[in-house]
């Protein structure tokens, strides 16, 4: 049993560190709960309901059914690899589950408890049942983990962290906060930092066809880079840069996702990703670049945010 | 029932330490009770009532899911008066934060581990008690005090926390999430983690110094096995987690800079908010065996007990369990394949991760090689049993998707996730504690649970949360992210509305379902049919006393002449099970002084 003198100390010790908590956690509410914060954060919520809340719809119309239940279409040279990883790891680990669950509601049936029916006493040591077991393993250990390894590996040397170099590569700053996305181009002059870059907030524009090389930094909280079409994302960290690269080989509008909790309005953290035929693309750049440079406000400081590019 | 009983006085001289007279006041009996079966109760009890908030939740959830901007029906007005019955968007916010809290750290672990552990380790070791019968009271009233704080936290000005129930900084320091809700939850995790430690400490000594006189640890059922490593790794990453919550408060609280970048933060210290991550998730992988781990167990034993069959290859599932143990302290960087680490970590998690297939493969195939020529009854607790079966292996192998890099760059962060974690720790875990529940019911209580109100409440929770989490993995695939208050904001999750229904009208059903579990359980422990002390037909010690257990479990401590799992042994001819504690000639050990712990 414990001495009371010992007890007599613990719930101290308790009572000071419950104390010390709360009464911390009291100071750190920054403002003091008025009635009047209350009173605004009641008004926000009206003013949240009544607005038009985006509607879901149907099935894709003219679409196979199953076509619905797949992500959109992979627009990437690369994204090939994932989706390719995903369907075999699909396929096989769906044959491993029907075999088990075969078992399991064949052996349900089969060994059910009934009159005339009894209980083999047997402790799984014979060879014939150590074979079954150790076959099936090995084969999972062969089928899924060997070909998933490799693959993790091909694909992180040739693909992940095998970044493109060369002038073709269009690079780009990305800095995401609390509910938008800053890009940033280097512009005519291909260098960050100067008076000629290239500002945009909440859409990124593409050239097709080209690698696209980006660099990326969160201003406020962790944000995530989702873009479905290119098979892409990465987070967004505040203090720390993350690197990544892709491709795609379509132009159009497409649409980018905030992929990590970052706050109230994380499900309106969306941006639209332009990807331009390359000669558009170029037209684009220069006309920015010069309206850029014309523009540049030194007292501006909320767009010269970067930091020095490096790979 | 054995010439080789220790006899009690030879006990009370070893074991003095933790004996203690039985309690006659309320007060003693129910509140501040050192009876580790008592505790256990309380640790259901509360476990209960978290499980029913966390439920809740999680049904507003799909509501908001499947039906964006509508109004709750019926109870919506008072749940959220200032918008009309809508679930305002930061109200999502920290609905889903405190399901998966509320779920994780205050409805499975006190059930399983705190009910479960509490309630089979000295029971099933033959002990009178836990060790440290003080700490375990403390350990409880720990997780009381954390209850009560993390209750409190839902009505504080600006609502409780509701920056995911991971925590990650930034957005969990005071300028992005401002407010006490966040404070209160981390006292109120910090405290949650200090019972969990308390309880791991019991527990692991318990099993070590207390076991029944011949008992070795191969001897122990496969539950306590379980109990044994989920306890091991709380106690080693129990703290890590805290220490975490601690520098997050001290960052919140008192201005430190442990998680600030330094591009943000005022003075340019150095902080990281991904340091925050790797603190989490050490934590947070075993986290996932933690909770799976007890229900493993209790699955590996019941489904042996109820297909009257020894367990198929026993020690190969121990070894099995104990080297996923290790392994589990080894793949947390899984969780942080996005954050840009080095290729050679993400390669060496991709590969650690993938290994844990071959032992999940070891014990898996002796779940099934127990049923194979078994006489299965399918009595509650092994529909229970046999879910978990199916459900475990639809998590464990979605695993697979997300253990390798490749996959995982495009299924990070999307329903996929959700629903792969939800059948191994979320569906798995309950029902396994369903499976437990049902089955110690009559030990606890001295009753039975009704069995037919227990096959609906079977079949109605298992089908929907199957189709419920298919559903969500299907969706993620899809390309649907998490913890967005309105999915279809964007053009192309639009279409992704109709599986979204069904997923929800799946959970609406499911949820009601549980009703028939309360409603089952709190009758049945008053009128339910008497139990008797053997219900099931099993040999583990708490089957050989009385039900309900009585006060110090055992008039003589018992002494373990056979292996848990002793059945259809063809040398007993009146009963096909033998006791643990029960000696038959030819068949069972004899108590070699050597092998005894007393």
């Amino acid at each position: 049993m414990m001495s009371h003198h010992l007890r007599r100390k613990l719930r101290l010790t308790w009572g000071l560190a419950a104390g010390l908590a709360l009464g911390g956690a009291w100071i750190s509410l920054p403002e003091k709960a008025t009635a009047q914060t209350v009173e605004t954060i009641h008004q926000q919520r009206q003013d949240q309901a009544s607005q038009v809340h985006a509607q879901g719809s149907g099935h894709l119309p003219g679409k196979p059914f199953l076509d619905n239940y797949k992500p959109p279409q992979d627009l990437s040279t690369e994204g090939h690899r994932i989706n390719w990883l995903f369907e075999y790891t699909s396929w096989v680990t769906f044959g491993f589950f029907v075999v088990m669950a075969t078992a399991l509601f064949y052996f349900a049936y089969a060994f059910r408890a009934r009159p005339g029916h009894k209980a083999e006493y047997s402790k799984g040591k014979s060879f014939w049942e150590q074979t079954v077991k150790w076959t099936l393993d090995a084969a999972v250990f062969i089928s899924l983990d060997l070909v998933l390894i490799w693959a993790t590996y091909k694909d992180t040397a040739e693909y992940f962290w095998n970044y493109p170099k060369g002038p073709e590569v269009v690079k780009v700053m990305v800095m995401p906060q609390q509910w938008a996305w800053n890009f940033k181009y280097a512009g005519a002059d291909g260098e960050f930092g100067t008076e000629d870059d290239i500002n945009t907030i909440n859409e990124m524009r593409l050239p097709k066809g080209r690698p696209i090389m980006i660099q990326m930094k969160a201003k406020d909280v962790i944000h995530g880079f989702l873009f479905m079409e290119a098979r892409m994302q990465m987070d967004a960290i505040p203090g720390n840069i993350t690197k990544f690269w892709f491709d795609i080989n379509k132009a159009g509008e497409f649409e980018l996702a905030c992929a990590h909790m970052c706050g109230t309005y994380h499900y309106k953290m969306k941006a639209f990703i332009r990807v331009m035929e390359q000669e558009d693309y170029a037209k684009w750049t220069t006309e920015a670049s010069e309206w850029s440079k014309a523009t540049f406000d030194p007292e501006e400081k909320s767009a010269q945010w970067g930091w020095k590019w490096g790979i | 029932m054995s010439g080789h009983d220790v006899s009690l006085d030879q006990i009370h001289s070893a074991h003095d330490h933790h004996l203690h007279p039985e309690p006659k006041t309320i007060w003693s009996k129910y509140i501040i009770s050192y009876d580790h079966k008592m505790i256990a109760k309380q640790f259901l009890l509360l476990g209960i009532f978290w499980a029913a908030v966390g439920a809740i939740l999680s049904m507003l959830i799909r509501w908001a899911v499947a039906f964006p901007g509508q109004p709750i029906p019926l109870v919506g007005a008072l749940l959220f008066p200032h918008s009309n019955g809508v679930i305002p968007p930061d109200a999502y916010s920290w609905i889903f934060t405190m399901h998966g809290t509320i779920m994780i750290f205050f409805a499975i672990t006190p059930v399983l581990i705190g009910c479960l552990g509490n309630f089979c380790i000295p029971l099933m070791l033959g002990a009178r008690d836990m060790i440290f019968p003080w700490l375990n009271m403390a350990s409880f009233w720990t997780m009381f005090a954390s209850s009560i704080v993390m209750f409190a936290s839902f009505f504080v000005p600006m609502g409780p926390s509701g920056v995911g129930w991971t925590s990650y900084p930034t957005l969990a320091h005071s300028q992005w999430s401002p407010g006490l809700g966040h404070s209160l939850w981390l006292v109120a995790l910090f405290l949650a983690g200090t019972s969990s430690l308390m309880g791991a400490i019991n527990y692991v000594t318990t099993i070590v110094r207390l076991r029944a006189p011949g008992m070795g640890y191969f001897d122990m059922p496969l539950t306590i096995w379980g109990l044994w490593l989920a306890s091991i790794l709380n106690a080693l990453f129990i703290p890590v987690l805290t220490a975490g919550f601690l520098l997050l408060y001290l960052d919140r609280v008192f201005g430190t800079k442990f998680f600030l970048a330094a591009a943000i933060s005022e003075t340019g210290t150095q902080g990281d908010p991904i340091l925050y991550q790797h603190l989490f998730w050490i934590f947070g992988h075993p986290e996932v065996y933690i909770v799976i781990l007890p229900a493993w167990g209790v699955v590996s034993d019941l489904l042996s007990f109820f297909s009257r069959k020894p367990a198929f290859g026993a020690k190969w599932t121990a070894g099995s369990m104990t080297a996923i143990s290790i392994l589990s302290a080894l793949v947390y960087g899984h969780h942080m394949f996005t954050t840009g680490l080095s290729p050679l970590l993400t390669s060496a998690f991709t590969t650690l991760t993938l290994l844990i297939s071959i032992p999940s493969g070891i014990f898996f195939l002796n779940w099934l090689g127990t049923l194979w020529r078994g006489s299965i009854q399918f009595k509650v607790p092994m529909l229970f049993t046999m879910s978990v079966v199916f459900t475990f292996g639809l998590g464990g192998l979605t695993g697979l998707h997300l253990g390798a890099v490749t996959t995982n760059v495009m299924l990070h962060n999307t329903y996929f996730v959700v629903g792969h974690f939800h059948f191994t720790m979320a569906v798995a875990a309950l029902l396994g504690g369903y499976a437990g529940v049902y089955f110690w019911f009559p030990k606890m209580f001295g009753r039975m649970m009704d069995e037919k109100l227990g096959k609906w409440h079977f079949w109605l929770s298992v089908v929907p949360i199957v189709v419920l989490f298919m559903a969500m993995m299907v969706a993620g695939y899809a390309g649907m992210h998490r913890r967005i208050y309105n999915p279809y904001e964007y053009n192309y999750l639009k279409h992704l509305l109709p599986i979204n229904i069904v997923a929800s009208v799946s959970a609406f059903i499911a949820g009601a379902a549980q009703l028939i579990f309360v409603w089952n359980f709190f009758r049945s422990m008053y009128k339910g049919a008497v139990a008797s002390a053997n219900p099931w037909g099993v040999g583990t010690f708490e089957w050989s006393i009385p039900s309900p257990a009585p006060h110090y479990n055992f008039d003589r401590i018992p002494s373990c002449h056979n292996g848990p799992h002793e059945f259809s042994n063809p040398a007993m001819k009146d009963r096909d099970f033998i006791y643990q504690n029960e000696y038959v000639e030819g068949v069972s050990r004899k108590l070699e002084p050597a092998t005894s712990n007393h």
